[in-house]
């Protein structure tokens, strides 16, 4: 079905798009509480929104380099507008 | 047998079911997109995450597939029994991507819009239903958020994002044509089945897509108003049968391969 013809790429460093998107979603406030299983330290880089299972983000521990899964689901819903509004 | 909340065997109200079915169908579709679509990611991350909105799609729609079983539908037919004219998509689908930024624009619309259907019924009695809109929605919370983070990578080229703004003038109003006319009825509310009637959820759809401006850094046309021509079928959300082209990709192919 759908086939891209080629388009003028934005400029990137080094890792191309992935960077970017790594670099936009590593300060989500989402993934504030997120914390290293090995060292516990909270400074973290989001390596893909979607990791090996469709239920986890996987990252990266800037500080020991351990990458691990962290299951997603945490209740939180887009916005949508209920009765009350 | 009247629908009792909660009874599994008991029918479920008609415009109940059609609006369950029009989010299945969608979903069906969009699953169907991101598995076509995979290969055009930027990225291996695109990739993952392109596969797994695709499962998450399809897992949606068995899950209202099989609700609509449980309350007196053949399974087997809502899933490979039906032909194209049954088959209740968002027209937003009909007509493929025809190029990256028109792929994230369409699938983030077609999430969103099916997202806003869906929580009406987040409140539902009956506790499978309202579970399936939760579901849902904590799951389509991380595929607006990939959409989001390609609005701003979008937004940081003039001709990528001239090309999201001309796709989102063509396909917002396929979106909003699918909540149906802004003045219209809503027999699913009056009824007591949708706690937010179907007129706040389209406003709310209106107002979320609007948000995209900010991330992309550009203005986006938003047209408020859709036109309804006569042959607009309002049970299945759409204008006419979903195409021959679009059906030959969908539709299930177990027939032919058991030969």
């Amino acid at each position: 079905m759908p086939t891209d013809k080629p388009v003028d790429r934005i400029g990137r460093e080094a890792g191309g798009y992935a960077t970017r998107h790594r670099e936009l979603h590593s300060d989500d406030p989402d993934f504030k509480e997120v914390t290293c299983p090995d060292c516990k330290s909270d400074d973290l880089e989001v390596i893909s929104l979607f990791g090996g299972a469709t239920s986890e983000v996987m990252f990266r521990c800037r500080a020991c380099s351990t990458s691990f899964n962290w299951i997603k689901w945490r209740g939180k819903l887009p916005p949508a507008p209920s009765v009350d509004d | 047998m009247a629908y009792t909340p909660g009874n599994t065997g008991t029918r479920l109200d008609e415009n109940f079911e059609n609006d369950l079915l029009a989010i299945a169908d969608t979903r069906l579709v969009l699953g169907n997109w991101y598995a076509e679509c995979v290969m055009n990611g930027r990225s291996l991350p695109d990739f993952a995450a392109i596969l797994g909105m695709c499962t998450s799609n399809y897992g949606h729609t068995r899950a209202i597939y099989q609700l609509l079983a449980a309350h007196g539908h053949d399974y087997a037919h809502l899933e490979r029994g039906r032909d194209a004219a049954e088959i209740c998509s968002m027209n937003i689908l009909d007509e493929a991507p025809t190029g990256w930024e028109d792929f994230i624009v369409s699938t983030w619309l077609t999430e969103l819009a099916t997202w806003m259907m869906a929580s009406g019924f987040l409140k539902h009695e009956d506790r499978a239903i309202a579970g399936i809109a939760k579901k849902i929605g904590e799951e389509t919370y991380f595929h607006l958020k990939y959409a989001q983070g390609w609005f701003q990578i979008i937004g940081e080229g003039k001709k990528q994002s001239e090309l999201f703004q001309k796709s989102f003038a063509k396909r917002f109003p396929l979106a909003l044509q699918w909540f149906g006319p802004a003045t219209g009825k809503d027999p699913v509310h009056e009824a007591g089945i949708r706690d937010v009637p179907l007129k706040k959820l389209r406003d709310a759809f209106i107002k979320e897509a609007g948000t995209a401006e900010k991330l992309l850094g550009a203005k986006l046309k938003q047209e408020k108003s859709v036109k309804f021509a006569k042959d607009w079928r309002s049970d299945a959300r759409r204008f006419g049968p979903m195409p021959d082209g679009l059906f030959e990709v969908v539709r299930f192919k177990d027939p032919e391969l058991a030969h």
